[in-house]
């Protein structure tokens, strides 16, 4: 799993590359070897940020989970537990990381794509056609994850965060920045990496210490509550028997099916 | 201590001025004599609001926390406890006043000088060049308190506030308004005080009981838990171990010696 994430250091921050072909879909082995990526920064004591994006040839940060792994006649309970467990902890992890979390994203960035972007501290977008981000679970028939909706609230504030979840919306660039989904718009898709750079550069200028403590109390009793909900609810039984009810079976299975007959489309469907 | 801070009490209402020149620095004596202040205000039962405002000579609301009370090799952690606790007891005083309440904002407002206003009803502020407002600790390498962090989340929501604090911003007064940090500005700083009392001349108006009863059903959770954790962990061992760790301990006695060699500054550096 190593090869799909690279990990490049600067002075005082890193970029994590994450370049699965064709969409960065993410499985339990996806979801533990971005963790793994985002610790290795985290336990090297010189680094104070790191930014996130997507080494994919296509306009694409990550189209989200891998269908497979939600699709209950694909997996086992004790699959799915491990799969959530390895999600909701690298989720967790980025949201609740000491380093400042930038994503930089370029194109599509649906569903889990938009969870990890949304857990970072900072999202820069490119602002060119193509480009659309939300939690677009309701649309695909599945709900959203609580606490993933609870982090667009933090961000977009609650109002917006409904409107957009209950009807299954992604957001065009220039809106997503008008909502706050975003920080900035790049126009030039090669200076999206550059301008993340700057910011980072910025971000990391301030001391270490203090911001991480900071951001720990700004975000540490949400953090806590959902590690706890993840792994008790939704990595249980409760959360199995989401996925196994029929209309998720219907609705994932449809959406498989859409994905295998859709190669060459120009928008990737949202693999969640 | 009480020669620091005087009140006049008008109809309904009363004014609260702070003036220990130079810049109105809050040791353990400064915040329980503004808390006894408050504290005489609401035992009378003729008073239904309070403004809070400084009588310094420069434009300064308050510069914040004085240093000598967060440097450690000036302190002990039995002086360090008794003066959280006194500061705790005083910002929560306000913000779950009975009393409306208002800040009459006239100038610089970093650090704890924000908390206090922060925690006011409402908060006007002179419009001219040298005003800012703002929790810039992490500038100064300190971690802002937790629900100081939790007040500006309340005031501004939880984006701008992460915006702001992780990058220790201090905020000029057309962008504080702009983020709902401020509710008013004033172009004339003789007219601070009496367009303060005019918004205060009209809140008093209301029934007193149930504005008050409304406002403890807004704060009261947020209050109770602030004043456990800030007595509980910030006042004990825990928070001790934060004010000696030694990057707090470089920063904080950086900071004393800039403002010990910085007389006759313009702007007033924080002092937290």
């Amino acid at each position: 799993m190593a090869q799909f994430i690279s990990t490049q250091k600067r002075q005082g921050y890193a970029i994590i590359s994450i370049a699965k072909e064709p969409v960065n879909s993410f499985d339990t082995a996806m979801w533990q070897a971005l963790h793994a990526a985002l610790q290795a920064v985290e336990t090297d004591s010189s680094m104070r940020g790191v930014i996130i994006t997507s080494g994919l040839q296509r306009d694409i940060f990550t189209a989200g989970n891998d269908l497979k792994e939600l699709y209950a006649p694909l997996t086992s309970a004790q699959q799915y537990a491990i799969f959530w467990e390895a999600q909701s902890r690298c989720l967790v992890g980025i949201h609740s990381s000491r380093l400042a979390t930038a994503a930089a994203i370029r194109g599509a960035c649906p569903a889990g794509g938009c969870a990890i972007s949304l857990c970072c501290d900072m999202r820069l977008m490119t602002a060119g056609a193509g480009g659309a981000i939300g939690l677009n679970e309701v649309a695909l028939g599945i709900p959203v994850p609580k606490y993933w909706a609870g982090v667009m609230v933090q961000v977009i504030g609650h109002a917006a965060a409904e409107r957009l979840l209950l009807s299954g919306s992604m957001v065009p660039p220039k809106a997503a920045l008008q909502l706050g989904l975003v920080d900035e718009l790049v126009d030039d898709k090669a200076q999206l990496l550059p301008r993340a750079e700057e910011l980072m550069q910025q971000a990391v200028k301030l001391p270490g210490g203090a911001r991480a403590a900071t951001k720990a109390g700004l975000r540490g009793d949400f953090d806590e509550a959902w590690l706890q909900y993840a792994l008790t609810w939704e990595a249980g039984p409760r959360g199995f028997a989401r996925i196994t009810d029929p209309n998720t079976v219907a609705s994932v299975g449809a959406a498989i099916q859409r994905l295998s007959k859709g190669g060459g489309k120009k928008q990737p469907q949202s693999k969640l």
